[in-house]
């Protein structure tokens, strides 16, 4: 008989004019948020390489210079290859499944110029170039689709999937034939989120394919794992919802209600929350200390430097000044680097207590957990935004110390020296580490599906519908 | 049987439902509990602007004797300032810098994005009354009326109020006022609320047609909220059942306000994609350099020297250093012009790629003129962006002007008094009049509009439909 219903349900849906359509919805929508996370990934390399190529360029003339005055076959210029000009390309890399969850890396800097002669507040380049409308808007990415939408089309197409038979009055024929509710219930239930998953695991499936290498290995397994995850605990939460309540508007309603308080309501509630309850510090009082210890060293650095203009060395230092410059600016930024460290710190620690206070409220609504989670495995959390900036300055300190001699000596380094200058790479988190960090509330969602479900169940063998 | 007696048995029905009774104190609820967070949180950011606009002050005058094309890179910044709507509608707030640097040579871009420090969560939604007048009212109206004619014809009440001699016209208008009734009520109580808020306890920077903006913002939810209602009183009648209704009714909802504006937003990013931050960044720099490597230097010595009446630079009455200085300032004004005019030119075309796709959904309409009537949307951010490059090049022109007619020859060696730089004014903010951007609105007001037209014509004709098929049963 189970075979029988089967076919039924398949033949329901392909005469269902609207059920098709959600279906065909949710094939094109998925694939289209696929399709955009990808030409955004692809952007986003191609002007994070243009940005490495233009560096590299200028470090390939710094080094031939180099190479020149050694040997002394050129006129060297004061401002020739000298140390204080270093500079090291750092990028934030797409994450191997960026294109599927962007996230943060759309706000946040993702390119710093590691230099001596800068700072760690000068080292991003101005990059707030985007439209805020559209930024504020968001991106439909594949992240969105599963975390927002999918529950929506799971909740249309299942919501009245006994309620339908009983206003036609074909329920109790269809009774009549040895099957129980619960098996009609449950294939039903089956058949139609079935086809959905299937077709939104079809996109799935392109994204991890465009994701290159990686794609299906440990990040692809633990995308997988979070979507069965969330798809489970609302397939669970409907089955409970149309085992409890008889009337389909009252059904869809209620279902409706869960999904604006689970996606929109609880989410927006728990970011204010950990805005009032952790509140950053201003980062205009952190721009307001930056310039009173740019101040402060700008007074040292007038007196180190017998009042050279930073901005201008070429007007206002000599040739047989250059060296001396050179010393100056570098000890003005290490002043400055000492005076804002408890304001970098204040804010670290401001960031570390928001983020375990949101990953403890995240129990409260599966979109939360299932959007950190996507996150995380693409690489486009906030985490490791904040990670970037943190090893791009751990870079500069560890260039500085490498430079710092010849500087304070004003002297060139030595070509046989050049090995010593590191390359930054920054190492993302591996599957093992987003393992870790989403794996409790993962475990979280799958238990609480099985709640619902034995729940639904209960309720369906005490009461049948 | 009259149109006011259907309204009143319409206000009846809606008051015995309990579960509807909940919903509506729930969401009342939770524009309070939007409006206490809005508030708060404008009165901080604007608590911040004035610290730092303070502080900023105090670390410019600090300075001491320093030349002053040094104080020049070193500058002041401008800081947005943050209107008391804000609580109601942050628009593109947290998305847009709210401080530029007015620094010398370079109209760098607006930073300080608020939503950079609030981790991901700041990807879901913002807390705001106008989120929940957008998203969850329209699902109030949606549920209040979503039976109005489905349900009455899935119990056959609908033909017995015709028989009582009901015309389909009484029924429709009945029907529409028993809706606008309440959702009249429902508005007069948020917006009295809103407005109690943003009067009372708004610290934000202060709006002189704060009472225009508050009408505007009342009249708009008004026809949005009226878009819904006909909407939902047309497929309603045009379904035969609650259930067919409900289905109906929650697929626009779900579509026309959750999806389409976030997918409004990425097509425009498709047509029109966001500039390519190194690109943009080696632009920046190139206008930057453009006075240094272009022939103007050159003919700037000549016309220097025959404005002087000098064949050599030192025997100018004025600095030829610091006359250069300021030169290369108007050199790279109209460059600048042109590099961000560019820019908006870009946003614009997605704005315009949005405005096409508001057709469709008539929530991306609300959200433009909501955030616009807040004055929280792009076009306000452009005109402080605007401001602060104007405010830039008045300062920048003072301290170069300093140093030109009074360095003596000395340069970049010479240094002003530490008394001068409490002269160099500081950037006052004011917020703009809607009077100012109103042009940018027309559009999305028009569409708002049809809406209104077009949902009403619909739910007319639907309902019309509905008693004309129940009489002839």
């Amino acid at each position: 008989m189970t075979g029988a219903l089967l076919k039924l349900e398949f033949l329901r849906i392909r005469r269902s004019l609207a059920a098709m359509a959600i279906l065909a919805f949710a094939l094109i929508a998925s694939l289209y948020s696929v399709w955009s996370g990808t030409t955004w990934r692809d952007a986003q390399v191609a002007m994070l390489g243009n940005y490495q190529a233009d560096v590299k360029v200028q470090m390939q003339s710094w080094r031939e210079d180099l190479f020149a005055i050694e040997q002394g076959t050129q006129e060297a210029s004061p401002f020739a290859a000298r140390p204080g000009n270093i500079q090291i390309p750092a990028t934030q890399p797409v994450g191997p499944l960026g294109h599927l969850a962007v996230g943060s890396s759309a706000l946040l800097p993702t390119r710093a110029t590691i230099t001596p002669l800068q700072t760690r507040m000068s080292m991003i380049e101005p990059y707030e170039f985007d439209n805020p409308t559209t930024l504020s808007l968001g991106k439909f990415d594949l992240a969105f689709f599963t975390v927002v939408v999918l529950p929506l089309l799971m909740i249309a197409l299942s919501f009245d999937v006994l309620a339908s038979d009983r206003s036609r009055g074909t329920l109790k024929l269809l009774l009549s034939n040895p099957i129980s509710t619960e098996n009609v219930l449950v294939t039903r239930l089956a058949v139609r989120n079935g086809l959905l998953i299937l077709l939104a695991l079809v996109s799935v499936v392109v994204g991890l394919a465009t994701a290159g290498e990686g794609g299906f290995g440990g990040h692809g397994l633990l995308w997988l794992g979070t979507f069965f995850a969330y798809t489970l605990f609302w397939l669970a939460l409907i089955y409970l919802a149309v085992s409890r309540i008889r009337r389909s508007e009252a059904t869809a309603a209620t279902l409706i209600g869960l999904w604006v308080l689970f996606t929109l309501a609880i989410p927006a509630l728990t970011n204010s929350a950990g805005e009032a309850v952790y509140p950053l510090p201003s980062q205009l009082e952190y721009l307001s200390d930056s310039r009173a210890a740019q101040v402060d060293a700008s007074r040292r650095t007038s007196e180190l430097t017998d009042d050279f203009l930073q901005d201008h060395p070429e007007l206002t230092v000599s040739d047989e000044s250059v060296p001396d410059f050179f010393s100056a600016v570098f000890l003005a930024n290490e002043q400055v680097l000492s005076n804002t460290v408890p304001i970098v710190n204040a804010f670290e620690e401001a960031n570390r207590q928001r983020s375990a206070f949101v990953d403890r409220l995240q129990y409260l609504s599966p979109a939360i957990i299932a959007q950190r989670a996507f996150f995380r495995i693409a690489g486009s959390d906030f985490d490791q935004a904040q990670m970037f900036i943190t090893q791009a300055g751990t870079a500069m300190d560890d260039l500085n110390d490498i430079v710092r001699p010849a500087i304070i000596s004003k002297n060139r380094l030595g070509s046989d020296s050049l090995g010593a200058i590191p390359v930054f790479s920054m190492e993302l988190a591996g599957p093992g580490a987003a393992l870790r960090q989403i794996s409790f509330p993962i475990i979280f969602l799958l238990v609480c599906a099985g709640v619902l479900a034995a729940i639904g169940y209960a309720r369906q063998k005490v009461s049948p519908l | 049987m009259s149109a006011s007696v259907i309204a009143r048995k319409e206000a009846l029905v809606a008051g015995r439902d309990r579960r509807l009774r909940g919903i509506y104190i729930a969401l009342l609820l939770a524009v309070i509990a939007a409006l206490s967070v809005g508030v708060v949180r404008t009165n901080t950011f604007e608590m911040e602007r004035t610290a730092a606009a303070q502080a900023d002050r105090a670390n410019f005058d600090a300075q001491g004797s320093i030349n002053p094309h040094s104080a020049a890179h070193y500058s002041k910044y401008a800081f947005m300032p943050i209107p008391s709507l804000s609580g109601f509608d942050p628009g593109v707030i947290d998305y847009a810098g709210m401080a530029v640097w007015m620094e010398g040579h370079i109209q760098n871009p607006a930073t300080f994005r608020r939503a950079e420090g609030a981790g991901d969560l700041a990807r879901f939604v913002i807390l705001s009354p106008a989120w929940v007048l957008q998203y969850l009212i329209p699902l109030l109206v949606v549920l209040l009326l979503f039976a109005s004619y489905a349900g009455e014809r899935q119990d056959g009440t609908l033909r017995q109020v015709m028989s009582y001699g009901a015309s389909p016209s009484v029924l429709f208008i009945g029907k529409l006022r028993g809706a606008l009734s309440a959702l009249l009520k429902l508005l007069i109580l948020l917006g009295g609320f809103v407005a109690i808020a943003i009067l009372a306890f708004g610290e934000g920077a202060p709006q002189e047609d704060l009472g225009i903006r508050l009408a505007g913002l009342f009249v708009t939810y008004a026809v949005y909220l009226f878009i819904y209602a006909m909407l939902t009183i047309g497929l309603s009648a045009l379904c035969s059942s609650r259930r067919a209704a409900a289905i109906a009714l929650i697929s626009v909802w779900s579509v026309v306000t959750v999806l389409a504006p976030r997918l409004g937003g990425d097509i425009a990013v498709m047509r029109t994609p966001q500039p390519d931050a190194f690109d943009t960044t080696f632009a920046l720099n190139a206008v930057r350099g453009d006075f240094g490597t272009s022939d103007y230097a050159d003919r700037h010595r000549e016309e220097f020297l025959e404005t002087y009446g000098v064949t050599d630079v030192n025997d100018a009455p004025v600095d030829f250093a610091a006359h250069r200085l300021q030169a290369s300032e108007d050199h790279a004004n109209p460059l600048w012009d042109d590099f961000y005019g560019g820019l908006r030119d870009g946003y614009a075309s997605q704005e315009n790629t949005l405005k096409v796709l508001s057709v469709l959904s008539p929530t991306s309409a609300i959200m433009a003129l909501s955030s616009g009537l807040a004055g929280t949307d792009r076009f306000h951010h452009t005109q402080f962006v605007q401001e602060a490059e104007a405010h830039r090049r008045v300062i920048i022109r003072q301290m170069n002007e300093d140093m030109i007619y009074n360095a003596n020859g000395q340069s970049f060696l010479y240094q002003s008094d530490a008394s001068f730089w409490p002269q160099i004014p500081a950037y006052e903010g004011r917020l703009p009049s809607i009077g100012t951007f109103v042009s940018n609105y027309l559009v999305h007001a028009g569409i708002l509009l049809f809406w209104a037209v077009a949902s009403f014509l619909f739910a007319r004709w639907a309902a019309n439909r509905a008693a004309r098929l129940e009489a002839v049963k």
